[in-house]
């Protein structure tokens, strides 16, 4: 099939290109999130000859600490890292992430040459990406009540067109933070709940 | 109508479906059951001639138990093979269209199930999906989708082959009153 070129000079991500369909999850229980406590990297491999493009990313919070007497709030934000220049660097402490086919037939993701991972504990990790971060959502809840869960979603409505779906090209990643409000660090308690999923398209 | 695939080679508009289907389940526990235990299991059976197709999935988790300072309760979804869940309570599975033909998942070698299951010689892939709701006081619900298949999109379902099949397992160990309603929707093609 001819290669597609909009006015702009995009090259169209048909779905003709699609190699397949792909999801993740995981579930962390901090015992101290903190700002900036990078918890997800999810990196398209540097050198790969895919385009990711992410449909949706949902799950839910939850804190069952020691509720806090000041108010403190404690969340994440996700973000891009490469749309105005390189990762200078991947998460270091981490477990990896398994990559499931949704559909068994489908090459295996290319995501598993990649260094995506999750940490148990943010704070573990430092600040190891230096490049400037596109901040695209937040979600927060408080720590002055215990027995708190809040869901949430973040649903790229139309996916099979190419204006939308959170497009990473390679060396481009998806970053998870955790970020506090009013203290410089979250209560033991607070936990992430999170599913990722993706297609994989071929570069045209 | 000519098929046209996608570049791994699936109809990009697939064939209509031989039917589609829901179930619900629910269940409260009254024990300490294990940590990975599956108490909702699904599985298209070896017998089966079609694919199952999951649209959707989503419910509520539910805690009226003795709250439990600092400890969380949690669900995982995980596709399996190789084995059928056994023991439990067999659930209905409903024609969404009564014209429909029944379920490939009532086959006699397949289950759907609620219970704290017996799952022997089954091959477990990764969890895809976690939920949790904080134990540190009582009265609690937390809902969940898993919304495979958003609107306009061709392709995108979680698919079962043809003796794979999708569990629910306790993600951390249960303290009585944790309870799960979850409700599954699916085509078969």
């Amino acid at each position: 099939m001819g290669v597609i070129t909009y006015p702009n000079g995009d090259k169209a991500l048909l779905t003709a290109n699609r190699i397949g369909q792909y999801m993740t999850g995981f579930a962390n229980r901090y015992g101290g999130a903190t700002n900036n406590g990078i918890f997800l990297v999810f990196q398209n491999f540097a050198n790969n000859n895919r385009v990711v493009k992410i449909r949706k990313i949902y799950g839910n919070t939850t804190f069952d600490g020691v509720a806090t007497a000041t108010p403190i709030w404690a969340g994440f934000d996700l973000l891009v890292y490469g749309q105005t220049g390189p990762i200078a660097s991947t998460i270091t402490t981490a477990s990896a992430l398994p990559r499931m086919n949704k559909r068994k037939t489908d090459p295996a993701s290319c995501l598993s040459f990649g260094a995506n991972a999750y940490s148990t504990d943010p704070g573990d990790n430092g600040n190891p990406i230096t490049v400037q971060p596109q901040i695209f959502y937040s979600s927060r809840m408080s720590m002055s009540l215990t027995g708190k869960s809040l869901s949430y979603s973040v649903q790229f409505r139309e996916p099979d067109f190419d204006y939308d779906g959170l497009h990473l090209s390679p060396s481009h990643a998806l970053v998870g933070r955790t970020m506090t409000h009013g203290g410089t660090a979250a209560p033991a308690g607070f936990g992430i709940c999170m599913s990722i999923e993706w297609d994989e398209y071929a570069l045209t | 109508m000519a098929i046209i695939k996608d570049g791994s080679n699936a109809n990009l508009y697939p064939t209509t479906p031989a039917g589609s289907y829901i179930a619900g389940a629910a269940i409260r526990h009254t024990a300490t059951d294990a940590a990975d235990s599956a108490v909702i299991a699904l599985r298209n059976p070896s017998a089966s001639t079609k694919t199952v197709c999951i649209r959707r999935i989503y419910g509520n988790m539910l805690f009226d138990g003795t709250a439990s300072a600092g400890n969380s309760l949690g669900y995982e979804f995980i596709r399996f093979s190789a084995g059928d869940p056994t023991t439990g309570t067999t659930l209905p599975r409903i024609k969404k269209k009564n014209s429909y033909a029944a379920s490939q998942i009532l086959d006699a070698n397949a289950q759907f199930k609620s219970g704290v299951l017996t799952m022997t010689s089954v091959v477990y892939e990764s969890e895809f999906f976690f939920v949790r709701a904080p134990a540190s006081v009582t009265a609690q619900v937390v809902p969940f989708e898993i919304p495979f298949v958003t609107a306009g999109a061709a392709y995108e379902p979680f698919e079962l082959a043809v003796g794979e099949g999708i569990a629910v397992r306790l993600n951390i160990i249960a303290i009585v009153g944790q309870g799960l309603a979850v409700t599954f929707e699916w085509d078969e093609r």
